[in-house]
């Protein structure tokens, strides 16, 4: 089980440094495209349609790492008046609960995402990108997010 | 199954803060209140359609239309520009910096919290981003001077909260985009109210310091001509950066967003500057940054989602209609709303309580006659104060962490700062001037 719990920790990781590198190439992006207004009056015309994506990436692709990390806020004033053995216990409800949202949330984003495909849905911009490609992140950030909530619920039943 | 969405409204409430309160993620319950409310509505929905396909759909378009913005993607790189600048030598230079100023005023070198959370808020797009990397550094030396220990932690707790105040502010990011009102232009309106409280909290400063000479050590450190213009270079590199984010925004040379691009570049030029930056470095504020925006990106796609499904439902029309069918007076509307936040302040912190509260509270405010723009400044100095009121404080949790002194001492430094606050936001609502008057004047 311990072996699982770290496969998935470094998995998360991974995602992680994705998303790091989507925020540095956001920068890059959006750099270049002042440089090229400020200095050639050019733009790269994919600019500000482009950020949006790459935010939305570098999110979804986050979610599992700050989960792991605790970075995830929740509000604790009652739950902490309460013993350690009945915070394990909350801490596993709450997990399920937000498992139980989270396959929600990943069967409707692959519906979303697979709609998109099918009907060759296109970006409204200049680039016309396939929407599919923008969305598929949804569903894979999810998957990371769901294996790290598991992870969280080994560790606290071997506790 | 309920058909009015007034008592919708109330069993969502109730539903949402069970949720928050029994320690389930702040995202994932504001999810759950919205499937909640959208099956407990009594809906005409024709047969063939089932209630979990609607759901599944608004969910879906919700968390990537919340997502897929432009104006948001502004959120992670000013979070990325801050993790780079609390890793660099910033606070330490600051201090060096302003010491040779501020140390003949009366109170001396207890100015030095307000400053340089003033000089950090401007180049800093959050309150607790802003308390931990000045704190980091002030707190142990104004106690090491002789300073008094109580002041600096409670002018450090007021001025921290600034981070929100003075642009750039990840706050008003949200609340732009939330309430479609322009980013550049909060921006722009925080700016002299932000000035107004910081002064106000040296004024202070000074009396005490008149009234009772034991807050400050006997002997004073001075300084030479020659060391205050020494002290330039530690902070031209601050001020050129402040110019660099503020000017192109006031100037309409670039967006907010384009500003938070230079802005990671600009404090990357400036920990070099600095001999603070590494690969190292650079990779570890990325993975916080990464956390950082992740958590609150979360929170907001969840209330967006919220906010979809109470507009779906009807009751933030509902609750307008029954607010104003009460028949206040703005003023006396403003100050319930008030008094509503600052209770909220104590258990949420600032972004989830701006995004919980803004699908309903703003239509309600913009139909008594106030204006999105003035309302965004106000709306940040209320969750200023929640950063700062006891037990959910996130700025004083930092300070805790720092000073390891007990929170009721904290909370109790804090609150000549608490009051300072209140007297600046019933100054910006008899005289909303100060929130409009640069907007106005700003290049279009």
């Amino acid at each position: 089980m311990n072996t699982l719990s770290n496969f998935i920790d470094k998995l998360s990781k991974g995602g992680a440094y994705l998303s790091g590198l989507l925020l540095v190439g956001l920068v890059g992006m959006i750099l270049t495209e002042i440089f090229l207004r400020f200095f050639f009056d050019k733009s790269t015309m994919i600019a500000d349609e482009y950020s949006g994506y790459l935010y939305l990436a570098s999110i979804f692709l986050g979610l599992a790492y700050t989960f792991v990390q605790g970075g995830h806020i929740r509000i604790n004033i009652v739950t902490s008046k309460l013993s350690k053995g009945s915070n394990t216990f909350i801490d596993i409800i709450a997990s399920f609960v937000t498992l139980a949202v989270l396959f929600f949330i990943l069967y409707r984003t692959i519906l979303f995402t697979y709609d998109s495909y099918e009907f060759e849905m296109l970006s409204e911009a200049v680039s016309e990108t396939p929407l599919y490609l923008t969305q598929i992140v949804m569903p894979i950030g999810i998957i990371l997010f769901i294996l790290a909530v598991i992870s969280f619920i080994i560790k606290k039943v071997q506790k | 199954m309920i058909s009015d969405p007034l008592v919708l409204s109330v069993v969502i409430m109730v539903i949402m803060f069970s949720l928050l309160l029994s320690s389930i993620w702040i995202g994932v319950s504001l999810i759950i209140t919205g499937i909640a409310g959208m099956l407990l509505f009594e809906h005409n929905l024709p047969a063939a359609i089932s209630i979990y396909d609607k759901i599944g759909d608004l969910l879906a378009s919700s968390l990537y239309d919340a997502l897929n913005s432009w104006s948001l993607a502004a959120l992670p790189m000013f979070i990325l520009m801050g993790e780079i600048l609390y890793k660099s030598s910033i606070s330490t230079r600051l201090l060096n910096g302003l010491k040779p100023w501020l140390s003949h005023i009366p109170g001396g070198l207890l100015h030095v919290n307000v400053a340089a959370c003033s000089l950090f808020a401007a180049v800093s797009g959050s309150s607790t981003a802003t308390t931990a990397t000045v704190g980091k550094i002030t707190l142990n030396e104004l106690e090491k001077r002789g300073y008094s220990k109580s002041i600096a932690m409670g002018s450090l707790a007021g001025a921290g909260t600034l981070g929100f105040l003075i642009p750039p502010s990840l706050i008003m990011i949200i609340y732009g985009v939330l309430a479609d009102t322009s980013i550049g232009k909060l921006f722009v309106a925080g700016i002299l109210p932000g000035l107004l409280l910081a002064t106000m909290y040296s004024i202070y400063i000074m009396i005490v310091a008149k009234i009772d000479p034991s807050v400050e050590p006997e002997i004073k450190e001075t300084f030479t001509w020659a060391q205050k213009f020494d002290s330039l270079k530690d902070l031209v590199p601050v001020f050129s950066l402040i110019t660099l984010i503020l000017g192109s925004i006031y100037g309409g040379l670039a967006t907010p967003t384009e500003a938070a691009a230079l802005g990671v570049l600009g404090s990357i030029l400036l920990a070099i500057y600095f001999k603070s930056f590494s690969w190292e470095i650079f990779k570890n504020a990325t993975l916080n940054a990464v956390v950082t925006s992740t958590m609150i990106s979360f929170i907001i796609a969840g209330a967006v989602f919220l906010s979809q499904v109470i507009g779906f439902l009807g009751i933030a029309r509902a609750m307008s209609e029954f607010i104003t069918g009460l028949g206040l007076s703005p003023l006396m509307l403003i100050l319930l709303i008030g008094i509503m936040y600052i209770i909220l302040g104590m258990i949420l912190e600032a972004i989830s309580i701006v995004v919980m509260t803004l699908p309903i509270v703003l239509p309600i405010v913009v139909l008594a006659g106030f204006d999105p723009l003035w309302f965004g400044v106000f709306l940040v100095f209320m969750v200023e104060m929640a950063q700062i009121t006891p037990p959910v404080g996130f700025s004083l949790f930092v300070i805790q962490s720092i000073s390891n002194e007990k929170i009721e001492a904290i909370v109790k430094a804090t609150f000549p700062f608490f009051i300072m606050m209140i007297m600046t936001v019933m100054a910006i609502t008899f005289f909303p001037e100060i929130v409009h008057y640069l907007p106005d004047q700003m290049v279009k």
